[in-house]
């Protein structure tokens, strides 16, 4: 069962080393043991980010609707209070289909800290 | 986490829930709506470029009118209520921060726990209802719609 | 347009034989059938399945005080006739029962779909029967009458689910555990709240099926005595509530623990229990059952939902702020 998985995985390396010669070199062994989920958590995150601005910009209490990006702050840059941060979060669970834990909803401060959650947590309920 | 927090979370998360499907069929309904307004609005000039006697400006005039209609629909087409991100927040959380904010003792902390259940029960509730009875939901009129169609035949509209 | 609408309230006459707008463990017979016929909301509502407005709002009443739930601007009424509307201190209850009427977004509606709105709907008519100046017909109506109601609720208490043991052999012994484990410590501190309403301690009789066997179940004369008195001892208001809890756990002691728990803010020490628990104990045995056998579709997870949305249902009714 691993095998199957694992052959075609490899084999994928291979080529993507044959057809990129150039860029092989820039591999490290790190990324090497699994290039395809390297490549895909980056995309990830851009995707992440996006979704996660999105979810702000249909908030209407955000002070600051034109720019949000991954650095924007709940509470300094938008001007939310606990509350309204509460309601984000949720919003944001709704639509990732997760649920941050007790802990972890008191440590996310911003789109950065949210995203990186996210994206580290595929399996999260 | 304190424990208003919390069941402010729980408040917010249970009603953003269940008003969903609600607001989604609201939000269809006005979709519906504004597509016959522009539609028929299509057809009042299509009738105006049908006349003969129209000079070039009005004709210009017209396509014009025209093409931002065509463009306005396939806004509006485009828009699936379901993906409105409006939908994951609660419309009007001015009563559950009163509340919030107002809380005095662990009873009423409890009780806005049991709306919390309340609300959440309903729902699953009314989805178990759903899901074993198809259609439950739907009108008398869509049922005879749907009925006569599946026999061939057309309700007038 | 005509003919639809005739088709739809005949489908509709059927919905509302079996759903009533709110349940009375007083037999149909009791029940005055011209109540179905009073042009009220609730009534109008089961009578079409179809939803006739826009606008749901609720709004204080320039003579009662009380916020009044309104759907395009006019007063839900209950099945009486009664204004559907709560006091002003209770406003998050207001915006449950508005809440309640806007959620019904499809073309039809389900009676089901309105469990809170039925139930104060019960607890507003049932007050309102019950006021010394009330017309004698409205009791009848309703099936308000409170001694002939005190009187079902009372035979719940025969075979009431706290007090019904299995035997020892089912389910491995798990099941009697569990209700051991869960009922008894519940029976006793019962036992000891309803003593305050007699000169005798009153003792509870309970349905062993290891001991007893299948008989039936009968409570001391004492036992019903003291349990009436505390039937009385209700406001109207809180009686419709523990009947809601009674009908819905079939259980006079559930309905005890809900009150307890939700209309007073001190609970007697052996009474402290969250609704959550009501509903466990109200359903052991299916947990027990399900936990063994799998659950069936369609009967236990709708049955469950069901029992907890009233039973939360009961519990915000029971709040006073």
């Amino acid at each position: 069962m691993f095998k199957s998985v694992f052959r075609p995985c490899a084999s994928a390396a291979r080529n993507a080393r044959l057809t990129l010669p150039v860029r092989s070199n820039v591999f490290t062994p790190q990324m090497m043991v699994s290039p395809i989920r390297f490549y895909s958590a980056t995309t990830d995150r851009n995707e992440i980010t996006q979704k996660v601005v999105d979810v702000i910009k249909a908030f209407d209490r955000t002070n600051a609707s034109a720019d949000i990006n991954a650095k924007t702050l709940f509470h300094k840059d938008l001007g939310l209070d606990s509350l309204d941060t509460v309601e984000l979060l949720v919003a944001i669970e709704e639509d990732f289909d997760i649920q941050f834990p007790d802990k972890v909803a008191d440590e996310l401060k911003g789109v950065e800290d949210t995203v990186e959650w996210i994206a580290t947590h595929p399996e999260s309920e | 986490m304190k424990p208003e927090l919390r069941t402010y979370r729980t408040l917010v998360r249970a009603f953003v829930r269940a008003d969903r499907t609600a607001r989604i069929a609201q939000k269809a309904a006005e979709r519906k709506q504004q597509l016959a307004l522009l539609t028929y609005r299509r057809m009042n000039i299509a009738r105006e470029q049908a006349k003969k006697d129209l000079d070039s400006a009005t004709r210009m005039k017209l396509l014009k009118d025209m093409s931002l209609l065509n463009k306005r629909v396939e806004i509006l087409k485009q828009k699936v209520p379901e993906n409105d991100k409006k939908l994951l927040f609660v419309q009007d959380t001015s009563f559950l921060r009163d509340q919030i904010l107002s809380v005095q003792d662990d009873r009423h902390i409890q009780h806005l726990e049991d709306i919390s259940a309340f609300i959440d029960n309903q729902r699953e509730y009314d989805e178990l209802i759903e899901r074993y009875n198809p259609g439950i939901r739907m009108s008398q009129e869509e049922r005879v719609k749907r009925t006569a169609n599946k026999v061939g035949f057309q309700m007038p509209s | 347009m005509s003919g639809v609408f005739r088709c739809s309230r005949n489908f509709a006459q059927a919905l509302t034989r079996q759903v009533r707008w709110y349940a009375s463990p007083v037999s149909p017979a009791h029940v005055d059938s011209t109540v179905d016929k009073l042009k009220t909301e609730t009534n109008r509502l089961s009578q079409t399945t179809k939803k006739f407005w826009d606008q749901v709002s609720f709004e204080e009443h320039a003579e009662t005080g009380k916020l009044v739930i309104q759907l395009d601007k006019k007063p839900i009424r209950t099945p009486l006739g009664n204004h559907l509307a709560v006091e002003k201190e209770r406003e998050l209850l207001a915006r449950l029962l508005q809440k309640e009427w806007s959620n019904i977004s499809h073309g039809s509606v389900k009676t089901h779909a309105l469990p809170l709105t039925s139930l104060i709907s019960r607890c507003i008519d049932l007050e309102a029967a019950n006021k010394e100046n009330a017309h004698p017909d409205l009791k009848v109506k309703i099936g308000g009458n409170r001694r002939e109601l005190s009187d079902s609720l009372l035979r719940y208490l025969d075979t009431d689910t706290i007090l019904v043991f299995s035997p020892k052999d089912e389910l491995e012994g798990k099941l009697r555990a569990a209700q051991d484990d869960m009922y008894l410590p519940i029976i006793g501190s019962v036992e000891k709240f309803l003593s305050q309403y007699s000169a005798k301690t009153i003792s509870l009789q309970i349905l062993d099926a290891d001991v007893h066997g299948l008989r039936g179940n009968a409570q001391q004369p004492e036992t019903l005595a003291a349990a009436r008195k505390f039937l009385d001892s209700l406001s109207a208001w809180d009686l419709a509530v523990f009947e809601k809890t009674v009908l819905t756990t079939k259980s006079f002691i559930c309905g005890i623990l809900l009150l307890q728990n939700k209309a007073s803010a001190n609970p007697e020490k052996g009474l402290r229990y969250t609704m959550e628990d009501i509903a466990k104990a109200a359903t052991l045995e299916t947990i027990y059952q399900t936990e063994r056998w799998g659950e069936v579709e369609d009967t236990h997870d709708v049955d469950k939902r069901d029992i907890r949305r009233n039973v939360y249902a009961a519990a915000i009714a029971a709040y006073k702020p």
